[in-house]
């Protein structure tokens, strides 16, 4: 995975996108127990949205395909690992790369989402596995409680977040 | 961890082990997390192949500070 992180530090040193950080299953392992996946999500900001404002994987997919990493499905198998490039699509998710924090992963620079942000994602996203993994980080993650308010306020999940740990 | 209805005092006991090994898992550094995510895939593989379901693990193994939680059956 070492040599994955450099690639897409190389794509948002390209400009390819402005910036990314590790979202998804992996993230929430980051801090909790290692969780089963397949798949590395992978956040991302364009740099620019296409004509109409439509957006668009073509120049990630493009840049890549130069580098000889073809598509796999929805995801894109860089040095053996699918990754899954998910443009940030709400207001919570741009918040979301933004606060992402920066961490060292074998002595390469990469970013993860906070557990905060991963919880009000998966608050959002509503499925059965979102809310085992929201589970999970309550039990396991040092959660900020003060910022998790806050994020659920503003981003009005607090109802659903009452739902789901009452 | 306390005593849960209808489970004995032996139960409970490993119930008590299991969360806290998962807890510790929960500790180890990230490159030892993502070669235990490995290992899953590696075992989850062979398991979804039987159903036809075919998957790959990401490209390495190695030898981890993982050694050390794996229960001494496998």
């Amino acid at each position: 995975m070492k040599r994955t992180l450099e690639v897409l530090n190389e794509l948002e040193k390209e400009g390819v996108f402005s910036r990314c950080a590790i979202g998804g299953a992996m993230a929430a392992t980051f801090y909790t127990e290692p969780v089963l996946t397949f798949d590395l999500d992978v956040f991302i900001l364009l740099s620019s949205k296409n004509a109409g404002g439509v957006i668009s994987l073509d120049a990630i997919y493009g840049a890549l395909r130069k580098r000889g990493y073809n598509e796999e499905g929805e995801t894109v198998s860089i040095e053996g690992v699918p990754v899954q490039f998910l443009p940030a699509y709400n207001a919570l998710i741009e918040e979301a790369l933004t606060e992402a924090r920066e961490i060292d992963y074998e002595g390469v620079s990469t970013r993860v989402l906070r557990a905060e942000y991963l919880i009000a994602i998966c608050l959002q996203t509503g499925r059965a596995k979102d809310r085992a993994r929201v589970a999970m980080l309550r039990e396991q993650a040092s959660i900020d409680r003060e910022l998790l308010a806050d994020i659920m306020k503003r981003h009005h999940l607090e109802e659903k977040w009452t739902l789901w740990t009452e | 961890m306390d005593a849960l209805d209808g489970v004995n005092a032996e139960v409970t006991r490993i119930f008590a082990a299991k969360e806290k090994r998962r807890h510790e898992l929960a500790r180890l550094p990230f490159p030892e997390k993502v070669r235990a995510v490995i290992q899953l895939q590696e075992m989850a593989a062979t398991i979804l192949q039987a159903r036809g379901k075919i998957v790959k693990p990401w490209g390495f193994q190695q030898t981890s500070q993982l050694d050390r939680f794996r229960p001494a059956s496998i």
